[in-house]
C-alpha cells in the first residue's frame, strides 16, 4: 500500500518540479531579440526588399520577431527563444540572398565589359 | 496480488508508449523533411567546395534537430531546430553562389585588364611603326631634296664653267642663253659644222647633260643679206646640225629641239660688217620645265 502511494507521490513530485523549473528558470531571450533585430536591419540595408527571394525571408523574419516578442510578453520564454532563432536564421538568409543578387549583377557587368573590349566597342552604360 | 496486477499494467503501458514512439518516428515533421533535403542539396552542390564550413554548420544544426526528434518526436522544438537547419543549408548555398559570382567577376576584370593591355601594346607597336615609316619618308624627302639641290648646283657650276670657256652665257627671262657666233660654227652659206666648232660644242654638250628637268631650244639666226627664204632655210638647217651634234654627244633627244628664225631677230644693225657678224649666230636656250 505504502509502495503505491510512495510511487505516486514521487511521480507527482518529479513531474511538478520539472514543470515549475521549465517555466520559472528559462532565461528571457533578450539577446536573441537584439540579434534578430540587428540581422533584420542589416538585411533591410543590403536591399533585401528589392530581391524577391530575400524579401520573402525578410518578411518571415519580421513576422517571427513579432511572434517571439508576443510569446515573451506571455512569459513563454522557451517558445519565444526558438521562434527568435527562426527569425534570425531567416534574416541572415535574406542578407546572403541579397549579396548573391548584387554579386551576380556585378559579374554580369564585368562579362559585358569583356565582350565589349574584345569586340573593340566601348561598353554602353545601361545595356547590362 | 494487487501489486502484481499493478506491475502488469505498468509493463503494458510501457509497451504501448514505446510503440507510440516508434510509430511517431516514421512521421517526421515537414520542417525536418525540408531540412534534410536542403542539407542534401547543399552538400552535393557548389557550397561543399566554396563554403564547406557553412555546410558543416548546417549539418550540426540538422543533427540537433534529428536528436530532438529522436528524443521527443512530438515536440515543437524539433520543428524549430529543423527550420533553422534548413535555413543554414540555404545560407551556405547562397554564399557559395555569391562566391562563384565574385570569382567570375574577378576573372572577367582580369580579362578586361589583359585585353586592354594587349590592345594598348598593339596600338603602341602600330604607332611606333608609323613613326618609323614617317621618319623614313622624311629622310627620303630630305635625300631627294638634297639630290635636287646637288643637281641644281652641278647644273649651275657647269654653266658657269661653260661661261668661262666660251664667254657668252647670259641669264635672261626666257632662260639661260648660250650664244655661239655663226662664223665660228659654219663656213659662209654652209650648214656643216667646222672642226673648231665641234670642240666648242662638245663643251656645250657636257654642260647641257647636267641640265636635268630643263628643255633646250637651239635657235638658228642669220643676217639680212640675201634671200629671206633661203636665210630661213639655212637657219633651220644650221640649228638642226647643232642639235644633231649635241644629241650625238649625249644630250637627251626628248629634251632638245631645233628652230630656225632666219633674219627675223637681229641683235645688231645689219648695216655694218660687225653688226651682221653678230646677227649670224646660234642661240641655245636652256629653260626650266614648268612642273618644278
Amino acid at each position: 500500500m505504502t509502495s503505491i502511494f510512495d510511487r505516486a507521490a514521487i511521480t507527482i513530485l518529479i513531474g511538478s518540479a520539472s514543470v515549475v523549473s521549465a517555466c520559472a528558470s528559462y532565461p528571457v531571450p533578450n539577446a536573441k531579440v537584439a540579434s534578430s533585430e540587428a540581422a533584420i536591419r542589416a538585411a533591410d540595408e543590403t536591399g533585401a526588399r528589392n530581391v524577391p527571394q530575400a524579401a520573402l525571408h525578410l518578411k518571415l523574419a519580421e513576422e517571427q520577431l513579432q511572434t517571439g516578442k508576443k510569446l515573451m510578453a506571455d512569459e513563454d520564454n522557451e517558445r519565444a527563444d526558438f521562434v527568435l532563432r527562426r527569425a534570425q536564421a531567416d534574416a541572415e538568409l535574406a542578407i546572403a540572398l541579397s549579396h548573391t543578387q548584387e554579386s551576380r549583377v556585378e559579374a554580369g557587368k564585368a562579362l559585358n565589359e569583356v565582350k565589349a573590349v574584345q569586340s573593340g566597342q566601348p561598353a554602353q552604360p545601361g545595356t547590362y | 496480488m494487487k501489486t502484481a496486477t499493478h506491475n502488469l499494467a505498468l509493463v503494458l503501458s510501457c509497451l504501448l508508449t514505446s510503440s507510440f514512439v516508434a510509430c511517431a518516428a516514421s512521421q517526421a515533421p515537414q520542417e525536418l523533411v525540408d531540412a534534410r533535403a536542403a542539407y542534401q542539396r547543399a552538400q552535393a552542390g557548389p557550397a561543399a567546395q566554396f563554403k564547406p564550413e557553412q555546410v558543416h554548420e548546417a549539418k550540426s544544426a540538422l543533427d540537433q534537430a534529428e536528436k530532438s526528434f529522436m528524443d521527443d518526436p512530438a515536440e515543437q522544438k524539433t520543428r524549430d531546430l529543423a527550420y533553422v537547419a534548413a535555413r543554414k543549408a540555404q545560407l551556405a548555398e547562397a554564399n557559395a553562389a555569391t562566391a562563384q559570382a565574385d570569382s567570375l567577376k574577378g576573372k572577367a576584370d582580369q580579362d578586361v585588364k589583359t585585353e586592354t593591355a594587349s590592345q594598348l601594346a598593339d596600338a603602341r607597336t602600330q604607332l611606333a611603326s608609323t613613326d618609323k615609316a614617317l621618319v623614313g619618308t622624311r629622310q627620303q624627302l630630305e635625300t631627294e631634296k638634297k639630290a635636287h639641290a646637288d643637281a641644281d648646283k652641278r647644273a649651275k657650276e657647269a654653266m658657269d664653267r661653260l661661261a668661262l670657256a666660251i664667254g657668252s652665257v647670259k641669264e635672261e627671262s626666257r632662260g639661260m642663253v648660250i650664244t655661239l657666233s655663226g662664223s665660228v660654227l659654219f663656213a659662209s652659206n654652209k650648214d656643216v659644222l667646222l672642226p673648231a666648232a665641234q670642240e666648242r660644242l662638245t663643251q656645250v654638250a657636257e654642260a647641257l647633260k647636267t641640265q636635268e628637268d630643263h628643255k633646250i631650244v637651239v635657235e638658228g639666226h642669220t643676217d639680212s643679206q640675201g634671200n629671206q627664204v633661203s636665210n630661213q632655210s639655212l637657219s633651220e638647217r644650221r640649228a638642226q646640225a647643232v642639235v644633231s651634234f649635241l644629241t650625238s654627244k649625249g644630250v637627251p633627244v626628248d629634251q632638245i629641239r631645233a628652230q630656225g628664225l632666219g633674219q627675223n631677230r637681229p641683235v645688231a644693225e645689219n648695216t655694218s660688217a660687225e653688226g651682221r657678224a653678230n646677227n649670224r649666230r646660234v642661240e641655245i636656250i636652256v629653260q626650266p620645265i614648268e612642273k618644278r
